[in-house]
């Protein structure tokens, strides 16, 4: 079943979270299941929003979730356990 | 002939004091159904969002309504005064109306939710059938319960499944508190018999809002 626009982002934010934290794009793009394009639209979406930074390391790319990013995860893992319960 | 009043002499405001536990609990749900609305926009949510809003409000009608009415009949003697029988009647038609007609097009919206139906044609219809339900049950008023019961039946028909599709706590509780409602609606079809069937009838709704909001406010404090 294809996923929503919201679905696609918690799961990407959790994948950051799941990797510590910080994730390389191409981890990312595996875990992800996204076409590249689709991830960086995504991505951006992210990062304009506060919810992922970027940063280099010894000139690697990687991204990073912040706290913003963090609490959208949990507020949506509530949400889904409320929709769940109705069956929605 | 019409009865305006349907509770027993001791249980007014009591009932009032029932239903303003189901306006929480229904403001509730729809300020955190708008939440996920604002965040998702998904129509669904929209829907789940007014569906709530709508029940919520059809409480805050029937509460309105009945203190009017519960008002002018302890004010007036024994033998009412044809003008007071008349205005008493027209609050009574167009209060239970508007408290009949929110509460089933909220139900409705929680229906077409619930059969995931997006067939526009029949929405309508189910919407004209709750518009003719709430006026003709005016001389009849067990028709209106009679429809609420069935309208809430698959309701709790599809809480029962997604139970036994996720097998969570709450969505048992869920489901639970639905049946409880549905079974007020039942009791409530035969309220004429006897006030004390009204009584039940309350304590079931209050029982079931009372699940409801404490479903969710566990499922949200998790």
């Amino acid at each position: 079943m294809r996923r929503t626009k919201i679905e696609t982002i918690y799961d990407i934010l959790v994948t950051i979270k799941a990797e510590d934290g910080r994730v390389r794009p191409t981890r990312l793009l595996y875990k992800s299941n996204l076409s590249h394009n689709k991830m960086m639209e995504y991505l951006s979406e992210l990062m304009e929003k506060g919810m992922v930074y970027e940063e280099e390391e010894k000139g690697k790319k990687y991204y990073v979730i912040t706290e913003k990013g963090v609490e959208f995860t949990s507020e949506y893992r509530r949400m889904r356990n409320f929709l769940g319960s109705f069956g929605f | 002939m019409v009865n305006f009043v349907f509770s027993p002499e001791w249980f007014y405001g009591l009932d009032s004091l029932f239903d303003t536990i189901s306006i929480i609990t229904c403001l509730f749900i729809a300020l955190y159904a708008h939440r996920i609305y604002k965040m998702a926009r998904q129509k669904k949510y929209k829907m789940f969002f007014y569906s709530f809003l709508l029940i919520g409000m059809s409480f805050l009608f029937k509460i309105g309504t009945n203190i009017t009415i519960y008002f002018q009949l302890a004010r007036t003697p024994l033998l009412l005064p044809i003008a007071t029988v008349i205005k008493v009647g027209r609050l009574y038609y167009g209060g239970y109306l508007l408290y009949k007609l929110t509460f089933l097009v909220g139900i409705v919206f929680l229906l077409i939710l619930s059969l995931k139906t997006n067939k526009r044609r029949l929405n309508l219809l189910l919407l004209f059938f709750c518009l003719v339900t709430a006026h003709f049950s005016h001389w009849a008023f067990y028709q209106f319960h009679l429809v609420a019961a069935a309208f809430l039946f698959v309701v709790v028909l599809f809480f029962r499944d997604n139970y036994l599709k996720t097998k969570s706590p709450n969505a048992l509780q869920v489901a639970a508190s639905f049946t409880l409602i549905m079974l007020s609606q039942v009791v409530f079809i035969f309220m004429f018999l006897t006030p004390w069937l009204y009584v039940t009838g309350e304590l079931l709704q209050l029982g079931g809002y009372i699940m409801l909001l404490l479903s969710c406010v566990l499922v949200l404090r998790k």
